[in-house]
């Protein structure tokens, strides 16, 4: 390492003409877990990325990330929900160790000017003012990030020099020294919580936020639960300013501790603020079974399983209740007997609320509840399949199944086989386009015919619960239109409309045959399952079949 | 170890230049490409007339989900970064905002061992973005906002790709 006569803002100044002919390093470095507690989607990830540490002092590095994870645990309410944490170390090696010091102020007494090829280029004095420890060149650590650990909620450079210093932004920075962790902590408050400072941090950087506000009224300030409780009310912050606090003595206004041995605190408005936010990205339940929030034809006992992550205070309440009436409370799992269902639609709820003494907000077992449902068709539900023939060229088909997915793209794609199915239209000239992948139908109604052209002729089976025909009005506008034809046996056309037919113009099958009530004329003869019709009407009526157990 | 203030001045610079930092809000992942984040680096500078001039540096899109994105309205002043989504048309997906890299807040602890602030004011700086893609965003655009009210100057516009 050399004495370095540079001062840090011309480092900087170098580092951006580097840049313009920058090359991104896609390197994948060494990515360490120090505290593991779920998938990276679904908890809070903290990233910490080395700096000025050579490759033979990664270990130390390892030593030294975890005694931040440690410290930062130490600290209500990370404490308590440090269940919702992953941390993530990114060993990325330097040429050299510690980090620069330029020496551009009056402290070399303490701390000797150094230049060191580190990776990240972290260096004191940024701005001349000398604690400020930095990446002149954050672009570095979004790179490692990006091509490391993209999905990171928090980074943060843990620089390999023991003299104290730190910063805050994007990337906080910190130092390896003892008092750097409460600097960390503080700062992360900032760009994790979005907590503004305690202390008057003056005009421009004054703001509403959980624990700043120009609210001074006790009785309607956005923290008057905690008002009067532990030293916490509403302080200005000087007098005049207009701008107020919960507390004196917050991590968010001083980072030394009042005693020596008494660590500093976050009030319970700051506190509070990190749970809300906590839980914001982080739902207290992580996994359920069945994931399948609809359950047909179940066999029994059915069991039901939700993984939750308990925070250290073990606050989770939850609840089971079916069909209404509560059954089970703060157990993980269920077993459901089918004496314990009705017959026909049953309705399991697991519903789930922090109910910590952290949380004081208004509304607060609504807005931390969590709710998972699951319907349960018992007894009278049948799975069935249709087989629907689509003929080579046009054709007008239905279905009395109603499947989980109907989906026109979902449910006709085994047509889809050998570029089979052209297209399908619905009444309003909407069209599902395969070869495009355009669904611009959405959905297969039941009471529908639709129009579909294929290419050869091809048979496809669907599965689902089968509609009820005498529960399924099919509505026949005035004009042309298509309905369904819902039952399981063929009818005589004729029968089916005896009660609509002075209404009715025309009714055609796919294939050009007419049914002309005017003239006493069925060319159609049956009415078949999985076939669709055209019609015309002179006004609009409503049309129900006969359950399948009766006759026409 | 117990620290002497009086001899100590820590400072902490707050640089929310970046877009995913605070004031974060939930995504709606319907409208989002498939598991697809970006990101961009930029260099900036002021010239000489105190134009902002910015510079791509590089451009990376990976695989991945993001909790939250950030869209930081407060930061709607004068000044400040607006990025902007567009779709293969240039109409205008999602804004977000940015602070002006160049004029950078900092808080530091005083010969008391009090916290405060000041601005660092440089000539040239760099800021990187992190989003979640949209499912039709085909550039990012960077204006300077001269009146929030307004459009504002399109510094640069980088094609997503």
């Amino acid at each position: 390492m050399r004495k370095v006569t540079l001062t840090i803002l011309g480092a900087m100044l170098c580092a951006l003409t580097s840049a313009q002919t920058y090359q991104a390093d896609t390197s994948s470095y060494n990515v360490d877990t120090l505290l593991y507690n779920g998938d990276a989607d679904k908890f809070i990830n903290l990233v910490i990325l080395s700096d000025g540490y050579m490759e033979a002092e990664l270990s130390q590095f390892e030593l030294d990330a975890t005694h931040v994870m440690n410290s930062l645990f130490s600290v209500e309410p990370y404490t308590t929900y440090q269940s919702y944490f992953n941390v993530f170390i990114i060993k990325v090696p330097s040429n050299e160790s510690g980090a620069n010091h330029p020496g551009t102020l009056s402290c070399t007494a303490e701390h000797p000017i150094l230049e060191v090829d580190n990776y990240f280029e972290s260096t004191f004095d940024i701005g001349y003012l000398h604690r400020l420890l930095a990446s002149p060149t954050p672009w570095k650590v979004t790179d490692v990030l990006a091509y490391n650990f993209p999905m990171y909620d928090e980074a943060v450079v843990l620089v390999n020099t023991p003299y104290y210093g730190g910063s805050g932004g994007t990337f906080a920075t910190l130092s390896t020294h003892e008092l750097s962790g409460d600097l960390f902590i503080h700062e992360l408050a900032h760009s994790f919580v979005d907590l503004k400072d305690e202390y008057w941090p003056g005009e421009v950087y004054a703001g509403e936020a959980a624990n700043m506000t120009q609210e001074s009224d006790p009785e309607i300030v956005r923290w008057k639960n905690w008002v009067s409780e532990d030293w916490h009310g509403v302080f200005e912050y000087f007098s005049g300013a207009g701008w107020y606090r919960p507390h004196n003595q917050c991590r968010m206004k001083i980072l030394s501790p009042l005693l020596p041995g008494v660590p500093a605190s976050f009030c319970k408005v700051c506190r509070e603020a990190t749970v809300e936010k906590i839980h914001s990205l982080c739902t207290p339940v992580q996994e359920y079974q069945p994931s399948s929030s609809d359950i047909y034809s179940p066999s029994f006992p059915l069991e039901f399983q939700v993984e939750l992550i308990q925070p250290l205070s073990q606050a989770l309440h939850s609840n089971w209740s079916l069909n209404g009436v509560a059954i089970e409370s703060n157990t993980a799992s269920i077993s459901i007997q089918q004496a314990d269902l009705n017959q026909g639609v049953n309705i399991l709820t697991f519903d789930v609320q922090d109910a910590t003494d952290m949380l004081r907000i208004d509304n607060h077992e609504e807005i931390h509840a969590y709710e998972i449902s699951w319907t349960i068709e018992n007894g009278e539900t049948e799975i069935l399949c249709q087989n629907l023939n689509f003929p080579a060229g046009w054709s007008i088909f239905s279905t009395y199944i109603s499947a989980e997915n109907m989906a026109a793209d979902y449910l006709l794609n085994p047509l889809n086989n050998d570029n089979n199915l052209v297209i399908v239209k619905n009444h309003m000239g909407t069209a599902y386009l395969p070869s495009y992948d355009v669904n611009g139908i959405g959905a297969i109604e039941n009471e529908q015919g639709y129009l579909a052209k294929n290419n050869f002729t091809q048979t496809i089976e669907i599965c689902g619960e089968s509609v009820l025909p005498e529960e399924t009005p099919i509505s026949l506008n005035q004009g042309w239109g298509m309905f369904s034809y819902l039952r399981y046996e063929a009818a005589d056309l004729s029968a089916v409309f005896s009660e609509l037919q002075d209404e009715i113009i025309i009714i055609k099958n796919s294939v050009g045959d007419a049914f002309l009530p005017d003239w006493g004329f069925n060319g159609i003869g049956d009415l078949e399952p999985g076939k669709g019709y055209q019609i015309k009407m002179s006004s609009p009526q409503i049309l129900i079949y006969l359950a399948n157990d009766q006759e026409y | 170890m117990r620290i002497d203030y009086a001899k100590v001045v820590i400072f902490l610079t707050l640089i929310h230049s970046f877009c995913f930092a605070a004031h974060l809000e939930s995504l709606d992942k319907d409208n989002f490409q498939d598991n697809k984040i970006v990101f961009l680096n930029y260099s900036i500078h002021k010239s000489a007339v105190n134009e902002i001039q910015v510079v791509l540096m590089n451009q990376i899109i990976v695989e991945g989900t993001l909790k939250q994105t950030s869209e930081k309205k407060h930061l709607n002043v004068l000044g400040n970064l607006k990025c902007i989504e567009l779709d293969e048309n240039h109409r205008e997906i999602n804004t977000i905002y940015l602070l002006n890299p160049l004029q950078k807040p900092v808080e530091y602890v005083n010969d008391e061992g009090e916290l405060a602030w000041t601005e660092i004011s440089q000539d040239e700086s760099g800021f990187s973005i992190r989003l979640q893609l949209h499912e039709n965003t085909a550039y990012i655009a960077i204006e300077q906002i001269n009146d929030p009210t307004q459009q504002g100057k399109r510094i640069i516009t980088t094609k997503i790709e």
